[in-house]
């Protein structure tokens, strides 16, 4: 019965716990390793789980390990900028996920634009914008899985759209209105 | 901008997602009518807002989706199995801990006190060579680090609070020189 709910959750998910953990990192592997994480996290913690629950749970420990993994990046980039074999070439070419060609995705100008923009957002509004617009979740689902009331939830898309339209202003200007 | 503008700004989310009360609708829409800034700045909110809801979606690989069921229904299949077998070595884990600490101890109150002596005898009056001591001095030795190294933050509390309060001071002397050890240091 618990192998049958699992495999249902998992496949039901799955694209929706990928497809986040790929947008918020920008890396096909990393997100494949946090999917894998998530789910054997969610049979492992299957008994305290409230399945109705499931669809917050999961992404709640799915933007947790994207932190954790946007931390460590930062931390290890730190360590490579006051490294002497750092090279700012080596650096772009390792950070480039969506020129990889095993990726077969397709993103117009307007899109790379706004991912582009969208890395400078902090952690949290970032994933909430994502959350809503991208993964089409309530405020309130939000709310739970950030544990912020609706609320914190609302002034974050606000005050994510601003700074998103400002950054989008600055990186390209052409842009800007008329696009 | 007019202050009136920026409110009809903090409205635009609102107006996007069909939940503007009936109330501040028709203020918001005459104000459009007689505002092209705010016109603009709309389509362009509705543009971010559609390039957000457009990014492509993907499938997660199926090589994941196997992976985690080999980590989790099948999983506990096999482990279901090896019940047992994987019961052991923790068991044996907690028991080598003991028998290491046991062994150190025992070695270290046994061969010790004759440290300084020409002739080495245990408690028993039993004759030991140099050589023997030696050895059993290194075995006493590297134990204590093995413990030392396996301990967990509350057993380490436990082993000291043992060491300083229930061990002659004489062993305390010789765990003290071992401590260098514990750190990855050398003899």
């Amino acid at each position: 019965m618990k192998k049958k709910q699992y495999q249902n959750i998992v496949n039901e998910h799955k694209n929706r716990i990928f497809n986040y953990a790929f947008y918020y990192l920008k890396n096909r592997e990393d997100a494949e390793d946090v999917t894998q994480d998530v789910f054997i996290r969610l049979w492992n913690n299957w008994q305290e789980l409230d399945r109705k629950k499931a669809t917050a749970w999961l992404l709640k420990v799915t933007y947790n390990r994207c932190i954790d993994i946007v931390r460590r990046r930062k931390n290890y980039e730190n360590r490579m900028q006051n490294s002497v074999h750092y090279t700012i070439e080596n650096d772009l070419v390792s950070q480039d996920p969506l020129s990889r060609p095993d990726q077969n995705l397709e993103f117009s100008d307007t899109q790379q634009s706004l991912l582009a923009a969208m890395d400078l957002l902090p952690e949290n509004t970032k994933s909430i914008l994502l959350l809503h617009y991208f993964e089409g979740l309530q405020y309130r689902t939000i709310g739970e899985i950030l544990d912020l009331n609706v609320g914190a939830v609302k002034t974050a898309v606000h005050r994510g759209k601003k700074i998103l339209r400002d950054n989008l202003e600055k990186l390209y200007p052409e842009m800007a209105v008329s696009s | 901008m007019k202050k009136q503008c920026k409110d009809i700004h903090d409205l635009f989310e609102s107006y996007l997602n069909g939940g503007l009360s009936r109330k501040y609708r028709s203020e918001f829409t005459d104000h459009l009518k007689n505002c092209p800034a705010c016109r603009e700045r709309l389509e362009q909110e509705k543009k971010i807002n559609e390039v957000l809801r457009s990014f492509p979606h993907q499938a997660c690989p199926e090589s994941v989706t196997e992976a985690i069921f080999q980590q989790t229904v099948h999983q506990k299949r096999q482990r279901k199995a090896g019940h047992k077998r994987e019961a052991i070595p923790v068991f044996i884990r907690q028991y080598a801990l003991i028998g290491a600490a046991s062994v150190a101890v025992v070695l270290l109150l046994v061969f010790h006190p004759f440290r300084n002596s020409d002739e080495f005898k245990t408690r028993n009056n039993q004759k030991i060579s140099q050589e023997e001591l030696n050895t059993a001095r290194e075995q006493a030795k590297w134990s204590l680090v093995y413990v030392a190294q396996n301990l967990k933050k509350g057993e380490k509390e436990a082993v000291e609070d043992v060491i300083m309060n229930k061990v002659p001071s004489t062993i305390k002397k010789a765990i003290e020189k071992a401590i260098p050890l514990f750190n990855g240091g050398s003899s």
